[in-house]
């Protein structure tokens, strides 16, 4: 699956994460083809941001290769960045920045002339219906405010490559369906996206792939006929069956004794 | 029923004051010497200052001794009511919003902080006080009865009143904004408390001031206040006058009662409707034409736009450079530290008036030259916690700085530049506030040259240590805090960074100061063009050293600087 680098976005080989004695992320290899919506699934705590955090190089791996858009992130850190978009969970934003002064700062960090900075700004804050708060600081949106912007400041250089981590978490579904909208039209453009979400429509409307991660373990990987066959659950079984097969979960009816 | 459910939310709510409180001060091992630290110097403080009492109560004639009774009560009360806001820091934990989500009443939620309070530092800190009280009055078996009474009328009122405070400006303190103001206000009124305290002693030093104001209208109508009622109530049991005494102690009680009435009022009203949310707007869904940006790079609607001055520089050094002044105007930690100037501003400030007066007055010492470069040089050093943490205000969101795909190099020159165009104009104010103080105007040019030069040699350091040593700070209440995660082993080698730093600008202090006193001033025209080149050369080590080391350790930096879990 891994190594043919030419095809892929995003290649991970043998990938590895320890934290002390606990194995987060245990050998895996991912391999995600250019335009591909990739959804990357998990119960909590199965390695999901920890896997996104070591492909953007925000976390050393203990052990393994990485290969984002042609480039080893390892020897070519920049080129990498230069050519990624990330949306963390667990949003950091320069919260004493108003929303549009933040979007401009991330445009002319990627190298945008300031007059091409404001406009995509201005688009991005009117798309995602942040205009009218674009003079407030970051301190004092909602959470979801705060997400919309973080996904903006993603998207703004328009990378060849997006990692989104929970990107619809917190958001209202008038926004949802512009990002939505937005993330189509980047693969329909050749965008490759790494994309992780707990709700599982989501993943079925968007994702061309998926592979499940559970324990740190690649437990299933492909089109939703490829999973199917793997957690063999029938031909017209939902993904939610399917993640719930694979992952192993306790599916009985048992509920609490005093309700 | 009710009086059983009461009593239960009660035992619950003291329980979880106990256990916050508790786990405040061990839940790492720098908050448990912290705690530690703080019995070891305030214990002895509280205690001294119990006894100090002891011995003034029995040594002053009668009137005096009562005299001095109001002054402690009232002096314990002006502190019990100003301490939640010095204490939120401690008390942050202790969130009312979180409670409010429970069948719980605001008043319930008011006195059970008033039962929690019982652990707080602050009235702990004040009992040994208030044990000396109880015991130097009651000569007799009815006083003690008074006294004892009066004296938890007081600290009952005081500790009400005090939380009254606490939970109603609760919400302000904790909003941005009111940590912004706090992290400025709070050193300023210890620079006002400072200068009060140096100058109050000389103004009182003659015994004729202290009887005028004891016999003034306004000590008079402080007497009339919960302190001032609760001391003539004491002072009356002591001296066998029940009568008047039993009379100020209803006052007080019935000053009580209306104070518990007024404040859980005042909660009430402060938090209901805290859980309401606001009316949701409406809004049409709109079906929008989604623009796909260009790939980066610059569009041809780009180019037509005027130049303005930033684009003379890179645009990831303006972009940061931009992002810094916002955030060094915006951001606590750098209000913080110019309130530390402001602060050391008014020590030195008096530390030079007294030192004018000796001088005057023909007393010589030996430090008295080497003020100006001495208050300098700490102004240097208080400043050095922002270059030498360079990514510590950036927090978790250097995470996002450094996904950037921009040269290291190009966020350092941006971060310095802000940061000592920032230190340049503090220290033209600060340096010319002190050359006036001290009647050395000639020297202003020579001071303004060291501080700007030695500032380099900071900004320069702090590229590296910033990169090797990156640190949090979180402002909690009015208060700086480093993470409580850093460790001793860091601390230690903190401190030596600051030692080897106090070396490397060694030079640039000696390139200004021997010519001035031993060499002669024309040797400045040598020596401040080599000290220039000599910080140049350390700004541009620092640099690539700092560059390549960013590059290689962004994943220790980060996490580093991510908020504790």
């Amino acid at each position: 699956m891994a190594g043919r680098s030419n095809d892929y976005s995003i290649v991970a080989t043998d990938l590895t994460k320890r934290f002390g004695d606990v194995t987060a992320v245990d050998a895996i290899s991912i391999s995600v083809a250019e335009g591909e919506f990739f959804g990357f699934l998990g119960p909590n705590g199965a390695g999901k941001s920890t896997t996104i955090k070591m492909l953007c190089g925000l976390l050393r791996p203990t052990g393994g290769d990485i290969r984002i858009a042609g480039y080893d992130l390892r020897s070519q850190p920049l080129e990498v960045k230069r050519r990624i978009g990330v949306l963390l969970e667990d949003i950091n934003l320069y919260e004493r920045l108003t929303g549009q002064e933040f979007l401009v700062f991330a445009a002319r960090m990627h190298g945008l002339p300031l007059a091409d900075a404001r406009m995509r700004s201005a688009e991005l804050l009117d798309l995602l219906e942040l205009t009218e708060a674009k003079d407030k600081l970051i301190v004092d949106y909602s959470m979801g405010m705060k997400k919309k912007t973080a996904f903006a400041a993603a998207l703004i250089h328009r990378p060849r490559v997006m990692f989104l981590d929970e990107p619809f978490n917190g958001i209202d579904p008038i926004s949802v369906r512009a990002i939505r909208n937005v993330l189509r039209q980047l693969t329909e453009h050749g965008t490759t996206i790494f994309f992780t979400t707990h709700v599982m429509e989501v993943v079925e409307r968007l994702c061309t792939r998926v592979a499940i991660i559970n324990r740190g373990r690649i437990v299933g990987d492909g089109g939703m006929a490829e999973l199917r066959e793997r957690a063999k659950t029938g031909g017209d079984s939902s993904l939610e069956d399917i993640f719930l097969k694979l992952v192993e979960a306790r599916v009985d009816e048992e509920t609490l004794s005093w309700l | 029923m009710a009086v059983t459910q009461a009593s239960s939310y009660l035992r619950l709510l003291f329980w979880l004051k106990l256990k916050l409180v508790w786990r405040a001060y061990t839940r790492h091992l720098s908050a448990v010497i912290g705690a530690i630290l703080a019995i070891i110097f305030l214990a002895p403080v509280a205690v001294g200052a119990a006894v100090g009492c002891w011995f003034g109560f029995h040594l002053l004639a009668p009137p005096m001794a009562e005299h001095l009774l109001r002054g402690v009560l009232l002096g314990a009360y002006l502190f019990w009511l100003v301490f939640p806001l010095i204490g939120f820091a401690l008390t942050e934990d202790y969130d009312i919003a979180k409670l409010l989500v429970y069948p719980l009443s605001p008043r319930m939620i008011y006195a059970g902080a008033i039962l929690g309070s019982v652990i707080d530092l602050g009235v702990l800190l004040l009992m040994p006080t208030i044990l000396v009280v109880l015991l130097s009055f009651s000569t007799s078996g009815p006083a003690f009865l008074v006294v004892a009474a009066t004296t938890t009328l007081f600290v009952f009122h005081t500790v009400g009143l005090s939380q009254a405070i606490n939970l109603a400006t609760a919400g302000i303190l904790r909003s941005r904004r009111g940590r912004d103001i706090l992290a400025v206000g709070i050193p300023l009124l210890m620079a006002v408390f400072y200068l009060v305290s140096q100058l109050l002693p000389q103004h009182l030093a003659s015994g004729a001031r202290w009887s005028r104001l004891l016999e003034s209208r306004t000590w008079d109508l402080i007497s009339y206040l919960p302190p001032g009622l609760a001391a003539r109530a004491i002072g009356s049991a002591e001296r066998g006058e029940f009568l008047p005494a039993l009379g100020f102690a209803l006052a007080l009680a019935a000053l009580c009662g209306l104070t518990l009435c007024l404040a859980g009022w005042l909660v009430q009203l402060v938090y209901t409707g805290e859980a309401g949310s606001p009316a949701a707007r409406k809004r049409a869904p709109r079906e929008r034409a989604v623009p796909i940006p260009e790939p980066t790079g610059p569009s041809q609607q780009a180019a037509a736009a005027p130049r303005s001055w930033s684009a003379l520089l890179p645009s990831a050094i303006a972009a940061v450079a931009d992002k810094e002044v916002k955030y060094l105007f915006r951001d606590p930690f750098f209000k913080a530290t110019l309130s530390q100037t402001v602060y050391m501003l008014v020590v030195v400030g008096v530390m030079m008036v007294h030192s004018g007066r000796m001088a005057e007055e023909g007393i010589r010492w030996a430090g008295q030259g080497w003020l100006l470069w001495g208050a300098t040089g700490m102004l240097l050093m208080a400043q050095s916690q922002l270059a030498l943490n360079a990514f510590g205000p950036d927090g978790a969101a250097v995470a996002t700085l450094l996904l950037f795909p921009c040269p290291r190099r190009h966020i350092l020159i941006g971060k310095n530049l802000a940061l000592f165009a920032a230190l340049s104009v503090v220290n033209a104010v600060f340096v010319l506030a002190v050359c006036a103080l001290a009647r050395e105007l000639r020297l202003l040019p020579h001071v303004l040259a060291w501080t700007g030069i030695a500032s380099v040699v900071f900004v320069a350091c702090g590229n590296i240590v910033s990169v090797y040593f990156p640190v949090r700070v979180v402002m909690r209440g009015w208060v700086l805090r480093r993470s409580s995660s850093v460790g001793f082993s860091q601390l230690a080698a903190y401190l030596v960074v600051v030692l080897v730093v106090g070396l490397l600008v060694l030079p640039v202090l000696a390139a200004v100061v021997l010519p001035i006193y031993w060499l002669g001033p024309v040797w400045l025209l040598l020596t401040i063009p080599v000290s220039v080149g000599y910080v140049c050369c350390l700004y541009f080590v620092s640099l690539l050293v700092a560059e390549s080391a960013l590059l290689a350790r962004e994943p220790e930096v980060v996490a580093a600087l991510k908020p504790e879990q």
